[in-house]
């Protein structure tokens, strides 16, 4: 009787154990998630010109690579949507020495070492706390295309171990800039698994215009 | 209509003499599927039904009516839900799809009345006095948080024990029962199995 008891035991637990009825798991799971964070102190109101990076800086662990393609384009063009439609304009060099206001740096974040341990849920406000300003990874910015040439001073994507799989969206207060001090970013946007799923083009486009939708790069108060 | 009346009297005279012919029990064992309501403060975390449970229960009787044992559960109920904005501060959004999951292990001693311990089909009611664990996770993509608690734990059930025959010391267990905790585990449950007798 022991044994049948102690069997039947065993079977409960093991029946009861799988998780039945859960097909939306994967489905919510492969979502993309947009995160947008806004500067305290930023006043908007002050710039009026962009410019968007011409190429992404693929962050992989020690290694930084800017590359330009397909992907590149599409980011561009989307963002430059958003911004017009703040009413920023897009930059034109009318002189050697002329600079935008705003510069819009682009990250794809392959993976990272770092690691910052969250509390619950509303930890990721604590990600953005420690990391505001905080260089993970300097590199050299000289790139001899059309975008650098307004900005040689080093700058610093924002990133944590949340990134990996990420593209982030730095937008850098270019007007305000003292000569060797850190990039102040006015507001920064993230998609997390933007490659890493099978989503389409429009779907991308959705995932970064929400950043700017949900918390504009604009005054609000 | 006569006829009606006669065969449903016929009826009832058969259910209530083989309804005491029943065996009385010393010990009894159940093993069940659980399915549970999450209540209160776990009712804002998940709403819906979990249709994820097991239960196992024992009682050894001190009287024809009266059985001391334990019950240990396990349920687990989970909610997807569709991407939206959250504001996390005034300067932080976020846009994700959560996937939300509760688990709850309550653990009891329980006391046992039988209202009926001769009849074949018997009925109960019981009360439950123990601790249970509560867990919530919340997911977003790979990434899982949690948070925990444990709680004083009382728990009212009634059930029936229906033997799958006049000898068979095997038979099944129906409860439906609420779990009154102190922390966020409160639910209504209900549990559906086997029970083995012991005469």
């Amino acid at each position: 009787m022991k044994r049948t008891i102690l069997i039947l035991f065993v079977t409960s637990l093991l029946v009861g154990s799988c998780s039945f009825f859960n097909d939306d798991y994967q489905e919510t799971v492969e979502q993309f998630v947009s995160v947008a964070y806004k500067s305290d102190n930023a006043d908007f109101s002050q710039y009026e010109t962009y410019v968007v990076a011409d190429s992404i800086l693929y962050v992989d662990g020690d290694k930084n690579v800017r590359k330009k393609n397909d992907l590149t384009d599409e980011v561009k063009s989307v963002i430059a949507g958003a911004m017009n439609a703040l009413g920023y304009t897009p930059f034109i060099a009318s002189s050697a020495s002329s600079k935008p206001d705003l510069i819009l740096d682009l990250s794809y974040i392959v993976s990272t070492t770092t690691t910052i341990y969250p509390g619950y849920w509303w930890g990721w406000d604590y990600w953005y706390y420690y990391d505001w300003f905080y260089p993970y990874y300097p590199y050299d910015p000289y790139y001899p295309g059309g975008f650098y040439p307004y900005y040689p001073y080093p700058m610093y994507p924002m990133v944590s171990s949340y990134s990996t799989g990420s593209l982030t969206i730095d937008m850098v207060d270019i007007k305000n800039l003292q000569k060797d001090s850190n990039p102040p970013i006015v507001w920064h946007g993230l998609v997390r698994s933007i490659l890493t799923s099978a989503h389409t083009s429009e779907e991308r486009a959705d995932a970064i215009a929400q950043c700017f939708d949900m918390m504009p790069p604009v005054n609000t108060k | 209509m006569k006829k009606i009346y006669t065969i449903a009297i016929a009826l009832l005279v058969a259910a209530t003499s083989f309804a005491q012919t029943g065996h009385r029990y010393s010990q009894v064992y159940s093993f069940n599927w659980q399915t549970s309501l999450p209540l209160g403060e776990q009712a804002e975390f998940i709403p819906s039904m979990g249709l994820n449970g097991a239960n196992f229960n024992f009682g050894f009787f001190v009287t024809d009516n009266i059985a001391v044992g334990a019950d240990f559960s396990w349920s687990y109920n989970q909610k997807s839900v569709s991407p939206e904005v959250y504001n996390v501060s005034d300067n932080c959004a976020i846009y994700a799809a959560l996937y939300k999951t509760t688990q709850t292990i309550p653990m009891k001693a329980q006391f046992k009345y039988l209202f009926n311990p001769t009849s074949f089909v018997k009925v109960y009611a019981s009360a439950g006095l123990g601790a249970t664990s509560y867990i919530e996770y919340t997911q977003i993509q790979e990434y899982q948080f949690s948070n925990s608690s444990w709680g004083f734990l009382m728990s009212p059930e009634v059930g029936v024990y229906i033997p799958f025959g006049e000898h068979s010391p095997w038979g099944a267990n129906v409860v439906a029962g609420y779990n009154w905790a102190t922390n966020k585990a409160q639910n209504l449950y209900f549990n559906v199995g086997i029970f083995f007798s012991v005469f």
